[in-house]
Formats: C-alpha cells, sequence, structure tokens
C-alpha cells in the first residue's frame, strides 16, 4: 500500500538485526551522536520503547548528551499515551533533541492546563503539546443549522483558548493540533458544506485554529494533514479506541511521533538547511558519461523522465522557500555541467545549484567540502542518492548527514524526500525567502582537503565479492554491451560486434575476462570487462579494459590487474602492455595505467599513450572475496 | 501449526516485555510476567495483530484467559 511510505518511515534505513544488542551496549559513556544513530532507524513501538528507555537512565544520572538539545515537553491528552510517550523520546532524538516528557493523569488534560500549580504547570516545560482530538471537544451536530454550527465552533475555540492561556501563563509554548474529522459521514459528499455536520464543524475549527495561532508564539502540528495522507479510515480504529481509548491506531504512532520529533527539531533550529543531489539517475535517469546528452532521461511525457523532473520540481520549491542546493556527483564536472547547459528540457539551472561538485573523489570527502564552503555543520545537510552504497559509505563516515532511503520506483523518489520532513520549519520570514537569491550565481567547485574518513573500512564492511569467468555464450550480449555503451572508463573505447566477441571467446590468441561485483547490498551484474591480445617476446597487449562507473573507487582496477598478472604468469607472459587512446568522454583514466604502477612507453601527442609493467609485479589484494568460475557453454 | 504460533509468539513476549529469558506455555497468564498490566496487555495484543495479520474484538480479547486460548484464537483466525 502506497500509506506504508508514511507508516513505515520508509527514507529511514531499517534497524540492524542485533538493534537489541546495540541498545543494551550503551553505557555510562555513551554520547549524544550514538544515541542519535540509535534513534536514526525506522524503528517500531517496541524498538522506539527500548530507546527511550536507554535515553531515560542517562538522563537520571544527569547526562548532558551534546549535540542533542536538551527540551522539557508536557503532554496533555483526551486519550491513551503511553504508547506515544515512548516513541516521542526516540523520535525527537533523532531530529536532535534530548525529551523529558511531563504527563498528566488520564483524563484530566482541562484540569492540569487550568492549574498553575498542576504537574504540568508546575513542571517548567519549554512546550506543552495539546494531543486532543474531536473527542476532546463539545461538538454537538446540528444539520443544516448554521447559527448553532457557528456558536459550536466559536464554543469550541474558548475551550482550547482556555486551556492554552493556562499553559502560556507557566511559560510554556504551546503545540496546537488541527482535528482529524472522523472516517464516518452523516449524510455524504454533502458533509463538506452542510452547516453543523460533523465533518464541517471540524472542518471550520481547523481554520479557526489556524487563525487563532497566527501573532502568537504557539506551533501547529496539523494532525489532519498526517490523518488524511495515510487516510483517515486507517488513523481512526474504532477498535483501539474503545479498547484502550487510543485516538489513533497505533500503527501511525512512529509517523505521529516523527511528525513532532520534527516540529521539535524546527523550534531549535535543529531542520536541514541544504539538499545536496547526486546527478545520474537521481536529477535524470541514465548516466551521462555513458548515455550522452541525448541519451538520459527527463522528458515531460516520457513516464521515466516525468519522474526525475518531480525530484527537480521539488528541489527548485525548496530553495525558493531558502534550501540551499548543492550537488555530489561522480562525474568529469564539464560533462556533468553540460547538462545544466543545454539539456532543453533541464529544470534547475547551473547557477541555481551553490556548490557543484563533479568529480571522481568520494562522495563523504565532498559533502564535507560542501558543508566547509557554505559554513554549515554536516547536520544542516541532506544528501539524495539513488545509489545504496554512496548512501552507506556517507552514512558511515558522516553519520550526521540526513540520507534517505530511496523506494526502488524513482517515480517516489520525491514523494520520499518530502514524506521526510528535513526541512520542517515553524515560521517563514522575508530573510528565508531572499536566501535562495543571496546563494545565486556561483555553482562553485571547491577544492577538496584531506579525506573525510576511512573508505577502507566502509570498503571491508561491504562484504564484496568479485567474480571473474572468461568470455561465454552466456555472458555474450551483455560484454557487447558494455563494449559498446562503456565511454568514461574505457582505456581504448574499441568497439565490437556481438559476433566479434564471439570470434574472441574461441581466439587462442586472447585471453578474456568478465567481472562480475556483488556486494551486501546485492549484485551488481558484469561491471568490468578485459581482453588481452598476445604479441610476441610473451608479452600482452591489454586490447580492451573498461568498467562501469558504478563501481568506480571500490579497488575493483586493482582486482582486475591483480586476476590479469596471475593469469599472465600462468600462461609464462612477461610483460604486460597497457593502451590509453584518449576520447572526448575518457579523461577520467588518462591516469588509470600511470596509477597502477605502469611506466609510460610511448606517447604520440595528444594521441594515445603505451604503458608497459613486468608480469611479476604483485599487486596488494583489496577486501574482497574472490572466485574463478570456468565458462559456461564453451562450444555452443 | 500450533508449535509455530508457540514460537512466534515467544518472540512476541520477549520483545514487548523486553526479557530474553522469557518462556512461552499455554499456561502462561498476566500474573506469571512481571509488569503485564492493562496497558502491557493492549501493546501485547497489538503486536500479536499486527505479526500474524489478524483483527480481535473486544470480547474476544476478554475472553482470554491464558496463552494457550491466545494461541488457539490466533490458530482459528489464520
Amino acid at each position: 500500500m502506497s500509506c506504508d511510505l508514511f507508516l513505515d518511515l520508509a527514507w529511514l534505513p531499517r534497524p540492524p538485526a542485533d538493534f537489541k544488542d546495540m541498545c543494551r551496549r550503551v553505557a555510562g559513556d555513551t554520547s549524544g551522536a550514538e544515541i542519535q544513530h540509535l534513534a536514526s532507524f525506522a524503528l517500531d513501538a517496541n524498538q522506539s520503547t527500548r530507546v527511550a528507555r536507554v535515553i531515560r537512565a542517562l538522563q537520571e544520572q544527569d547526562r548532558l548528551l551534546p549535540p542533542l538539545t536538551p527540551m522539557k515537553l508536557g503532554v496533555l491528552a483526551n486519550g491513551t499515551i503511553d504508547l506515544v510517550i515512548n516513541a516521542l523520546a526516540a523520535a525527537a532524538a533523532r531530529h536532535g533533541i534530548l525529551l523529558e516528557c511531563v504527563t498528566a493523569d488520564y483524563g484530566l488534560f482541562a484540569q492540569e492546563a487550568l492549574d498553575p500549580g498542576s504537574r504540568i504547570n508546575a513542571a517548567r516545560c519549554d512546550a506543552v503539546l495539546l494531543a486532543l482530538d474531536y473527542r476532546a471537544f463539545p461538538f454537538v451536530p446540528s444539520p443544516g443549522n448554521a447559527t448553532a454550527a457557528a456558536a459550536n465552533i466559536e464554543e469550541a475555540i474558548v475551550f482550547l483558548n482556555r486551556i492554552r492561556e493556562g499553559i502560556t501563563a507557566s511559560g510554556a509554548v504551546c503545540i496546537l493540533q488541527t482535528l482529524a474529522p472522523p472516517a464516518e459521514v452523516l449524510f455524504g459528499s454533502m458533509d463538506r458544506f452542510l452547516p453543523g455536520t460533523p465533518r464541517h464543524l471540524i472542518d471550520g475549527f481547523n481554520r479557526r485554529l489556524a487563525a487563532e495561532r497566527e501573532g502568537t508564539a504557539d506551533v501547529l502540528l496539523d494532525v489532519t494533514a498526517i490523518a488524511e495522507t495515510v487516510g483517515l479510515a486507517h488513523w481512526h480504529s474504532p477498535s483501539q479506541w474503545n479498547l484502550a481509548k487510543l485516538s489513533f491506531a497505533d500503527s501511525c504512532v512512529p509517523l505521529y511521533a516523527d511528525h513532532v520529533g520534527r516540529l521539535l527539531g524546527a523550534m531549535r533550529g535543529k531542520a536541514r538547511r541544504c539538499l545536496v543531489l547526486d546527478l545520474d539517475n537521481t536529477l535524470w535517469g541514465g548516466v551521462i558519461g555513458d548515455d550522452g546528452l541525448h541519451g538520459i532521461m527527463l522528458a515531460e511525457g516520457d513516464a521515466v523522465g516525468e519522474a526525475y523532473r518531480s525530484v527537480q520540481c521539488l528541489a527548485l520549491a525548496l530553495r525558493e522557500r531558502g534550501i540551499v542546493l548543492a550537488v555530489s556527483s561522480k562525474n568529469t564536472d564539464e560533462v556533468a555541467r553540460r547538462v545544466f547547459r543545454e539539456h532543453p528540457e533541464m529544470l534547475i539551472r547551473e547557477e541555481q545549484i551553490t556548490v557543484f561538485q563533479a568529480n571522481w573523489d568520494d562522495k563523504a570527502t565532498n559533502i564535507k567540502a560542501i558543508a566547509d564552503a557554505l559554513s554549515l555543520g554536516l547536520d544542516s545537510l541532506v544528501l539524495l542518492d539513488d545509489n545504496p552504497v554512496e548512501r552507506g559509505l556517507v552514512r558511515q563516515i558522516l553519520p550526521q548527514v540526513a540520507v534517505p532511503e530511496l523506494p526502488h520506483d524513482p517515480a517516489l523518489y520525491a514523494r520520499t524526500l518530502a514524506a521526510a520532513g528535513y526541512f520542517e520549519a515553524t515560521t517563514f520570514s522575508d530573510e528565508d525567502r531572499r536566501r535562495a537569491a543571496y546563494y545565486e550565481g556561483n555553482a562553485q567547485r571547491v577544492v577538496l582537503q584531506e579525506r573525510a574518513g576511512d573508505v577502507d573500512s566502509y570498503l571491508a564492511s561491504l562484504e564484496m565479492e568479485i567474480t571473474f569467468r572468461p568470455f561465454d555464450r552466456t555472458g555474450r550480449s551483455r560484454i557487447a554491451q558494455l563494449i559498446n555503451k562503456s565511454n568514461q572508463f574505457n582505456l581504448t573505447t574499441r568497439r565490437y560486434t556481438e559476433a566479434e566477441v564471439a570470434a574472441v571467446e574461441s581466439d587462442p590468441t586472447c585471453t578474456t575476462l568478465q567481472v562480475r561485483l556483488a556486494d551486501r547490498f546485492g549484485d551488481n551484474g558484469m561491471i568490468s570487462v578485459i581482453i588481452c591480445q598476445t604479441l610476441p617476446e610473451s608479452t600482452w597487449e591489454i586490447d580492451t579494459w573498461l568498467m562501469s562507473c558504478r563501481v568506480l573507487g571500490r579497488r575493483v582496477e586493482q582486482m582486475v590487474l591483480r586476476e590479469i598478472l596471475r593469469q599472465a604468469r600462468e600462461a609464462g607472459i612477461r610483460k604486460l602492455v597497457g593502451i590509453y587512446r584518449p576520447t572526448d568522454r575518457n579523461a577520467m583514466v588518462r591516469d588509470h595505467y600511470a596509477k597502477l604502477g605502469f611506466t609510460q612507453i610511448a606517447n604520440e601527442d595528444g594521441g594515445p599513450s603505451r604503458w608497459m609493467l613486468d608480469a611479476a609485479t604483485e599487486i596488494e589484494p583489496a577486501s574482497m572475496r574472490v572466485r574463478r568460475e570456468s565458462p559456461t557453454d564453451l562450444h555452443a | 501449526m500450533v508449535d509455530e504460533i508457540y514460537v512466534r509468539l515467544e518472540t512476541i513476549f520477549r520483545d514487548v516485555f523486553d526479557d530474553d529469558d522469557l518462556i512461552v506455555t499455554p499456561q502462561l497468564t498476566a500474573r506469571d510476567v512481571d509488569g503485564w498490566d492493562s496497558m502491557m496487555n493492549v501493546q501485547l495484543m497489538l503486536s500479536v495483530e499486527r505479526a500474524f495479520k489478524v483483527h480481535f474484538s473486544a470480547s474476544q480479547i476478554a475472553s482470554l484467559g491464558n496463552v494457550g486460548e491466545l494461541a488457539a484464537l490466533i490458530q482459528r483466525m489464520t
């Protein structure tokens, strides 16, 4: 169901299998950042309770837990609030708040608010959440009687305002909730406009509530919108109300709590301020370096293209309300910028991106550079990236950066980003409106400083397995496809037809490799293709070496060379020769052979260069398992 | 079938009561478990409903005397 995206907090990573143990490991020296990490997963009721217990234990030791900001929240409700309270502590920590909750006895919300000496008012709360649903108010349906309806709404507002005054007198900010109308209708569609129906009364109340808030310090939590998003029938559970006076269904508790957490975070300046965008398969469909300006998908009228356009539309709308946009992409700078400059369907313009990082370095280092260039903390950044490996890297090395999980279907990227509520705000000022213009115009490229963190240990955690197999019938068409499509990581850009590839399979002067890579996120499929040609004097010349940019920075090249050298020595080869043939697309591999320890032996000006390596050279293994397979159906 | 229900119930009970040593038997009742009050009972029932994708009415919940009767109810409904 599409409401599951919201109910399951699908933008948050799932808790690891050992989550219980992670919570148990929390000790006296645990930092606020570690608590925030525990809360950063999509937690169910029991897991939230566990985190809440951990937080409470640390609070009892009077621990300050920076970067979490302490906040005392009173909660007044007309239903049972126990399930929500535990979820609130975890959700608040997720949004940078160390929450202490003060609650009232069941059914006493009005008394608690009005009595200056009550538990809530005496506790000197920073804010009080009025978690009231429609059942807390004296609504009396009067279908068709406009005068009675108006009086009834007024009565409900007066009642609410008395409660607000009581709370405000204690010095706390009120968090007011709009009311979710019940799913049950009286007439049908007429309920919307006929004065005095339950729906009409609640609509009227909600409008008045928003107006009453004007000019006060009070904050609004739009419960109506949350309930409508997941569906009123889902939100209200008559059974659970009867059973335990839950004013909304238990399945909605994580979502509700996260909304409260966002609001508290926004009240304490913890909302995010910058959206960092990946490019290939995030802002458009396809890979610009391989598919080219006319091959990528972002056209209006094309179902695939429109998915990416909706991401661009959302990014632009966010920018209009003051969110800074940046780019972090593994690409050649010039190639990536060309899309912004020349693609007719591109919605975001280059000057609307404040920092533009397109290079082949790791994303953690680039994102750190973006934060520094903008003078923003890493906890102000959100990274939108379709690639789970990149998301994992940034989460591990820069845990302060928010990195939403993305669903399989790009049509849901924009919805998922919006649903995550990273940019919650309680006010919107002229200054916010002007911020976009203030950041306009530079699309600056920042020079990278030192590495942001230990990429190697992240690579080790990926549990990579590389598989080598000579060309065969099974791999043939994919090999031919890669040979004809790869532009960027392609040393010679020699194109061969499928028939030519088939001929190479049985050519005794050729040694071939099709390379696959799997990791804990799944199988990346065939990601590299090698053809070595035997020359006189015990020499192999590397005719073709190409690789998918998706696995760049994972030491695949190193492992491939290790394998070539191993097979070369087995075949009695003494010398390996590599060729780099420059094209307008493959500048990224200009230094490929130099980086791998080859010596340059020939170079035509601006033309191909030749490189040599002694076959006896030993290459350090990278952290991945190696599998070697025989060709299938060799003689088919 | 019933055995499998007990295995799954034990996981749920351990999770809800945060007690990895809890052994679920047909005779087990609220009196036998620390902290099994009315609010925990609600949480337990909601967790069971979610895990087995069933919905209990208030009278069904009220009629349950021990875990054996809960397991039998789940078996009837799934």
